[in-house]
């Protein structure tokens, strides 16, 4: 397989990527230790900010990275064969306080999808939802195509 | 005439609560629960 022609996606190829999908990874740090979850995501092309939940619960491992604003990684990627994209957001991921409530803000967690609470056993009263804005101090996206012909020798 | 009041936004599914004014009651009662994503009706709404 040979790497035909690699590009960086423009500000506009990179919003069309992110409404395509609504999930992703999120990469979150604590020293040395990475960790990296599935997550769903809401993303306002106007504003260039991204919105999750994250649940979690005292004792578990997402808590600890989930400390004051702490840097955040979200990775966005499809391919269909030929044509592979991904886009990367880097900042601090700030947690919304429910106090702090807006218009604009229940619109866009409105169209936050979440399929990842499904995986949940407990109900939604039993869970610790928290709310979180990525507002990327980093945001691009790369597009490569591929000859999968050149993979038979 | 613009809307002030105030109203307790109580969640059906996930109890969060919360003060919200009629442009907000609206947005929930369209977008769903703003924090669990549950639909929401008038009647999670009480004067605050």
């Amino acid at each position: 397989m040979s790497l035909d022609q690699q590009t960086n996606l423009s500000f506009d190829d990179i919003a069309e990527v992110l409404a395509r999908h609504e999930t992703g990874v999120l990469s979150l740090a604590k020293d040395d230790e990475p960790y990296a979850i599935p997550i769903s995501y809401g993303y306002d092309p106007d504003g260039g900010q991204f919105y999750f939940r994250l649940v979690s619960t005292p004792e578990s491992e997402k808590r600890q990275f989930l400390t004051s604003s702490p840097r955040a990684r979200l990775v966005v990627h499809e391919s269909n064969g030929e044509i592979y994209r991904s886009v990367i957001a880097e900042g601090a991921l700030e947690r919304v306080d429910p106090s702090e409530m807006t218009v604009e803000r229940i619109v866009q967690y409105g169209e936050a999808k979440r399929p990842l609470f499904e995986i949940w056993g407990e109900t939604k009263r039993d869970l610790d939802i928290q709310l979180f804005e990525l507002d990327p101090d980093n945001l691009g996206g790369r597009e490569v195509r591929v000859d999968p012909e050149e993979d038979v020798e | 005439m613009t809307d002030t009041t105030d109203y307790t936004f109580v969640c059906p599914e996930c109890a969060e609560s919360m003060v919200v004014n009629a442009p907000m009651r609206d947005a929930l009662i369209d977008n769903g629960c703003v924090i669990c994503g549950s639909s929401v009706s008038d009647q999670s709404f009480s004067h605050a």
